[in-house]
């Protein structure tokens, strides 16, 4: 139980937080998504979003870039290789804590 | 205990439904059906006049450019129509691979992935086998128009179609009860209008129009819909 317990503390502290939670849960369901489309269904405010999204991006977890889809600007956000492993485990974790262990 | 899904199933579920939310896909593929039937009316045509023959011609053009442009025709249009007001997001797609478990994972020593992945992975074996549902009921009608002469063969293709798209979208996409009802009426409505008189691909042929125009109905009205909801450009 210890043990279990122990695990909270090595939770990632950068997924954790419940907009980014969110944020990268939605990313990690899609290939990309743009920021209205976060905005829309996380349901934050745009300096919110977009303070949650730089932390993330500092992290190395998510990719933003700038581009067009004809002549409308997007601000796409992708999740990086790494920002799928981070979530993966987080998730592991997360089921490890509740859950425990499963014999294999 | 509660029975929602896991959030991210719902969020794999929502950017899913999002894509067809706007009726653009639904549309362009009745578009596809509809140049389809037009271009084979016009192959199996009696008088095969030069008017005839560029009608056909155009049409199965139209036909092919969507079978192979399809996903980029609809993501233009959307980038004209929905991203500006509703934002842009690209669902994964029937096909392709589930990413593997990475090493990350496996560094944490669980014999079992996430629950929401393994849930993902069930969600998108479901939406392929319907599918694949789908496409066999829709060979099975096909068949049934061609090969029997019976004037109700119409009739149970539409009943057999309608019940096949039920099947396939009740879970898996917002469908829409104009096309579940309309195949149907379609296929009652070729029986009383042509009855045995017209057979063969000359069947499929009217049916592949009216099912076009269907889907096409479907994806305007909910086209129409979406616009009035979400009227804004940012």
């Amino acid at each position: 139980m210890s043990g279990n317990l122990r695990d909270l503390s090595s939770l990632d502290r950068v997924i954790h937080e419940p907009a980014r939670l969110m944020i990268m849960t939605i990313l990690f369901a899609v290939e990309e998504a743009d920021f209205v489309y976060l905005q829309r269904e996380c349901g934050l405010t745009q300096g919110n979003l977009s303070s949650h999204l730089s932390k993330l991006e500092d992290a190395g977890y998510l990719t933003i870039s700038k581009t067009f889809k004809g002549k409308y600007p997007l601000t796409i956000c992708k999740l990086t290789k790494r920002g799928r492993d981070a979530f993966e485990v987080y998730s592991v974790k997360m089921r490890f804590v509740t859950e425990g262990r499963s014999k294999a | 205990m509660s029975s929602s899904p896991p959030p991210l199933l719902s969020a794999e579920h929502r950017a899913w439904l999002y894509w067809f939310d706007d009726g653009l896909p639904t549309l362009v593929a009745g578009l596809g059906f509809l140049f389809a039937g037009v271009a084979f009316a016009y192959d199996h045509s009696q008088n095969s006049t030069y008017v005839n023959l560029a009608v056909g011609f155009v049409a199965m053009l139209l036909y092919c450019s969507i079978l192979l442009f399809h996903r980029q025709m609809i993501d233009w249009l959307k980038a004209k129509i929905t991203y500006p007001r509703t934002g842009y997001a690209q669902p994964p797609f029937l096909g392709e691979a589930v990413p593997p478990p990475t090493s990350l994972t496996a560094a944490v020593n669980h014999a079992e992935e996430g629950q929401g992945t393994a849930e993902m992975m069930r969600l998108r074996e479901y939406r392929r086998q319907r599918v694949l549902l789908l496409c066999g009921a829709v060979a099975l009608a096909s068949f049934a128009m061609i090969y029997f002469r019976n004037r109700w063969a119409c009739a149970l293709a539409g009943v057999v179609t309608g019940l096949a798209f039920w099947m396939w979208g009740r879970k898996v996409y917002r469908l829409s009860w104009l096309v579940v009802a309309g195949f149907p009426v379609v296929g009652v409505g070729l029986t009383l209008l042509f009855g045995d008189r017209v057979y063969g691909f000359d069947r499929v042929t009217y049916f592949l129009i009216a099912a076009g125009a269907l889907l096409v109905l479907d994806g305007v009205t909910a086209l129409v819909g979406y616009l009035h909801v979400d009227p804004g450009r940012r």
